[in-house]
């Protein structure tokens, strides 16, 4: 980078005592979830499901949302669904409004 | 046709037969010649006699056989008790060779045959034992020649042995060929040549071949040497200082080893060294634990090697050793290490521990052997010396220490290391990582300093970092390392992320100002996004590049939500009021700071605060790094509320480009303590999921068995088999106590997830 030479800055900028070159901007993500642990496992949801964790995969370990907005683990409810085809937290019937990515 | 004709049975009168078989056999008894022909019609004679009808007459040959050899071995017995003492052990020698042992040679293919018709036409119901003729010729060599004369042959045999401990010349080849004559009179698997040539079969097929001659001669012989040793040690040896006696038994051990293997059968040797151990060393052990150590604290390491020789065969014989080498490691590392906390010194703490472990396990591995229990308590010692706190309770310092030689040197600095001085002083570090007990405390620093050099982009090399990683890995586990290598793919992923943002908004033709976004999930960083409550109002030509941002980011990670880490963002911001365009590098709030400076030269602290929306002390920490900087000046040492603040018109600077130092959030201490109280947080939680998961575990177990859902399950009171469960479960990472482990069941019954009954603490499920 050159932006060093003061030949090259752009006229508009030389009557502004400061000029932003650039910015490194941080941000943390979460998910957007309204309860941040798995009721199932009972594991932060940032962190992967148990089974997961244990079987080193937890890069691939998302959140899935119903429609009733509560969220799990996706390897947790699709083990869950096969028992029972409901909310734990709810009750109310599963339908999966969209998976985290 | 004729031959078989020829080899039919018929009836043989013995008497005649004999004559001529008796007449072969005492030729070869005596080795005199036999020539082809009378050999053939012995044979066939045999043969005959065997097969004879109309009963065979192998019975009757068997017998005279016997008798003939037994009248030939009394010839000789008389032969020999007529000798002297000198000549005795060599007229034997001769005897036995000359007769038994060619005879036994010669002979050995005829009489296995013989033997074999003898069993093809024995009575089966016959009572009598037969042997094969080689064996009964042993079998009466022994019974009726060595059982007579043992005693005497014994003792000169015995005498030999002493004076060859003498040094007096002796004609060794007699001595052991002899010992030998009494393994083979009694071994039928091996031939006389096997044994002689000392060709070993296994203990477990010898024994109880060996018995004869361990009862005639081995008992007497280790009697003998027994008495031996112990004049040695107690009489000749007396005077020497320990590390002379040492030198001298080895010796002896030595020779005696080579004594055994030149004299006598290969199964004694084992018993004569276990003699010499039990004689010369077990007997003097105590003199030898005493000295043991001074010759530790003088690194006497020849004598210390001849020690370890010594020892080495007694049972349980290193224990004092043991003990004082460790004590020894620990004395001298927790000096250093008290030493280098005085300094503080990080560098001077990896170091020195570094060269205790290398002088210490350098001296296992060429003096001890590296024998196991030597590396052991060398291991446990140096744990001892690595974690040493100078009060109980405390959480010691190595886990600090070691993060800030590591950072040191990973941290982009003045220094250039090169890559392979960074290696060597990586691998010091690992060194000391493993003595590491609180590894969750080391964690936290580790990952508190890793995020500050990527997060600032100030790592020295990121190969570096990786490659820590992954010895970190390789030493605890991928849990260990779960997080920290989440922080590193975060940033590789952070790298695309922004250039797919900036081509996206290529694609869209919107301009905004140059931008970099670092995206960090928040589970795996050690940075709470809540940090302060008090925020500053950003300047509004970042509104775009976020809020664009935020809507990409959105659209590619469904489910997500974005939290801004202003604190953390920085900018690099050009002066363009000065004779030079420099371009300093700060963190946007004090970038957002400095814009109230664009229409104003003068301000005070109290005026900004009101503009940016945030309390004075959090402003005074940002300016500090400003004024530091010489970008503003102020000409009060201590800012406070009506602080005049001036731009600085008229700063200079060596470098056209400079970094403003972040405003420092804690103190050291302050931060080391909030380390500490992280830790012991986590160690609560990881306790309590232990316990959760133990019962979460046994109430599946239970659905599973009986296929009905148990709400609770009952646990005896903190049992014994449940507190090992957690501490096995924890230990990798750090040792609870007691007192923890039941504060942490109190907090599960506060938050309803156990509830206590009489007898029994209850744990209740809930759904």
């Amino acid at each position: 980078m050159n932006e060093s030479s003061p030949s090259k800055s752009p006229p508009k900028s030389e009557n502004k005592l400061f000029t932003l070159k650039k910015w490194n901007a941080v941000a943390m993500w979460a998910w957007d979830v309204e309860c941040d642990t798995c009721a199932i496992c009972r594991v932060h949801l940032m962190e992967a499901c148990l089974r997961c964790q244990s079987d080193s995969k937890a890069e691939d370990c998302v959140v899935v949302w119903g429609e009733c907005n509560h969220s799990f683990h996706n390897c947790c409810m699709s083990l869950w669904v096969k028992q029972n085809n409901r909310c734990p937290l709810c009750q109310q019937d599963w339908t999966v409004q969209r998976i985290g990515q | 046709m004729t031959s078989i004709y020829a080899l039919r049975p018929h009836p043989v009168e013995f008497n005649k037969v004999w004559v001529n078989i008796y007449d072969t056999l005492n030729k070869i008894l005596s080795l005199q010649a036999v020539d082809r022909q009378t050999w053939s019609f012995s044979f066939s004679d045999i043969y005959f006699l065997c097969v004879a009808v109309p009963e065979s007459q192998c019975t009757r040959l068997y017998n005279s056989v016997k008798e003939c050899i037994q009248s030939h071995v009394q010839r000789v017995l008389q032969n020999l008790l007529a000798m002297s003492d000198e000549s005795l052990v060599a007229e034997y020698h001769k005897r036995f060779f000359n007769c038994l042992f060619s005879y036994m040679n010669n002979q050995l293919m005829r009489e296995r045959r013989n033997a074999e018709s003898q069993l093809l036409y024995a009575d089966p119901d016959d009572a009598f034992v037969y042997k094969e003729i080689g064996m009964l010729a042993f079998e009466i060599w022994k019974d009726d020649l060595i059982v007579p004369i043992k005693d005497r042959l014994v003792k000169l045999l015995l005498e030999l042995i002493e004076m060859d401990r003498r040094n007096v010349d002796t004609r060794v080849v007699d001595i052991r060929d002899v010992i030998l004559s009494f393994v083979a009179v009694t071994d039928r698997y091996s031939s006389a040549n096997e044994i002689l040539q000392g060709i070993q079969i296994s203990p477990e097929r010898s024994r109880p071949l060996i018995k004869f001659y361990e009862e005639i001669f081995e008992e007497p012989f280790l009697q003998m040497t027994r008495g031996y040793f112990q004049i040695l040690s107690t009489v000749e040896f007396a005077d020497l200082n320990c590390s002379e006696y040492m030198k001298k038994v080895l010796q002896i051990k030595e020779e005696e080893q080579e004594r055994a293997s030149r004299f006598l059968h290969f199964t004694s040797r084992e018993k004569v060294e276990h003699l010499t151990s039990e004689i010369l060393v077990e007997m003097q052990k105590e003199r030898l634990d005493s000295v043991c150590r001074q010759m530790i604290e003088h690194e006497s390491l020849a004598d210390l090697r001849n020690m370890y020789y010594c020892l080495k065969p007694v049972p349980n014989g290193f224990s004092v050793l043991l003990n004082e080498l460790s004590g020894f490691i620990k004395s001298t590392g927790i000096s250093m290490v008290i030493n280098a906390n005085a300094n503080n010194d990080p560098n001077d703490f990896v170091s020195s521990l570094h060269d205790c472990q290398s002088r210490f396990s350098s001296i296992v591995k060429d003096v001890f052997n590296n024998e196991s229990d030597f590396i052991a308590s060398l291991d446990k010692a140096m744990e001892l010396v690595v974690n040493y706190r100078s009060e109980e309770r405390q959480i010691s310092k190595a886990s600090e220490r070691v993060n800030r030689f590591i950072d040191s040197i990973l941290r982009k600095s003045k220094v250039n290391w090169s890559e392979s001085e960074m290696e060597a002083k990586l691998k010091m570090a690992l060194v000391i990582f493993r003595y590491i007990e609180d590894k969750d405390v080391f964690e936290k620093y580790y990952s508190k300093l890793f995020a500050s050099r990527l997060i600032m982009n100030n790592s020295a090399s990121r190969e570096m970092e990786e490659q820590m990683i992954k010895k970190m890995k390789e030493a605890c586990g991928y849990e260990f390392t779960n997080k920290l290598s989440r922080m590193f793919t975060d940033i590789g992923l952070s790298e695309e992320l922004t250039k797919e943002f900036n081509e996206h908004l290529d694609c869209h033709d919107s301009k905004t100002v140059q931008s970099s976004f670092l995206i960090l999930q928040s589970a795996a960083w050690p940075i709470s996004s809540d940090h302060s409550s008090e925020q500053f109002t950003l300047p509004s030509e970042l509104e775009l590049p976020m809020l664009k941002f935020d809507e990409f980011y959105r659209e590619k990670h469904h489910g997500r939500k974005l939290t801004w880490i202003n604190h953390l963002a920085n900018a690099e911001v050009r002066l363009n009021y000065l004779d030079r365009s420099y371009i300093v590098t700060m963190t946007v709030e004090q970038y957002a700071l400095l814009l109230n400076f664009e229409n104003q030269d003068q301000s005070t602290i109290g005026e900004l605060a009101g503009r940016s929306g945030v309390s004075v002390p959090m402003l005074i920490k940002a300016l500090r790094g400003l004024v530091d900087g010489n970008v503003l000046n102020c000409s009060d040492q201590e800012l406070d509320e009506n602080s005049p603040i001036l731009l600085n018109l008229t700063l200079s600077n060596k470098r056209l480009r400079f970094k403003i130092t972040a405003p420092l959030s804690q103190k050291s201490v302050k931060e080391t303590q909030r380390v500490i109280d992280t830790v012991q947080q986590d160690r609560k939680l990881c306790i309590e999921c232990v316990i959760v998961r133990y019962y979460f575990f046994h109430i599946t177990g239970c659905i599973e068995k009986t296929g009905i859902q148990a709400t609770s399950i009952a646990f005896p009171k903190l049992e014994n088999a449940f507190l090992t469960m957690v501490v096995n479960q924890t230990k990798a990472r750090f040792l609870p106590d007691i007192s923890t482990i039941k504060q942490c069941i109190s907090q599960l019954i506060e938050k309803l997830y156990m509830q206590r009954t009489d007898d029994y603490e209850e744990y209740q499920y809930l759904a």
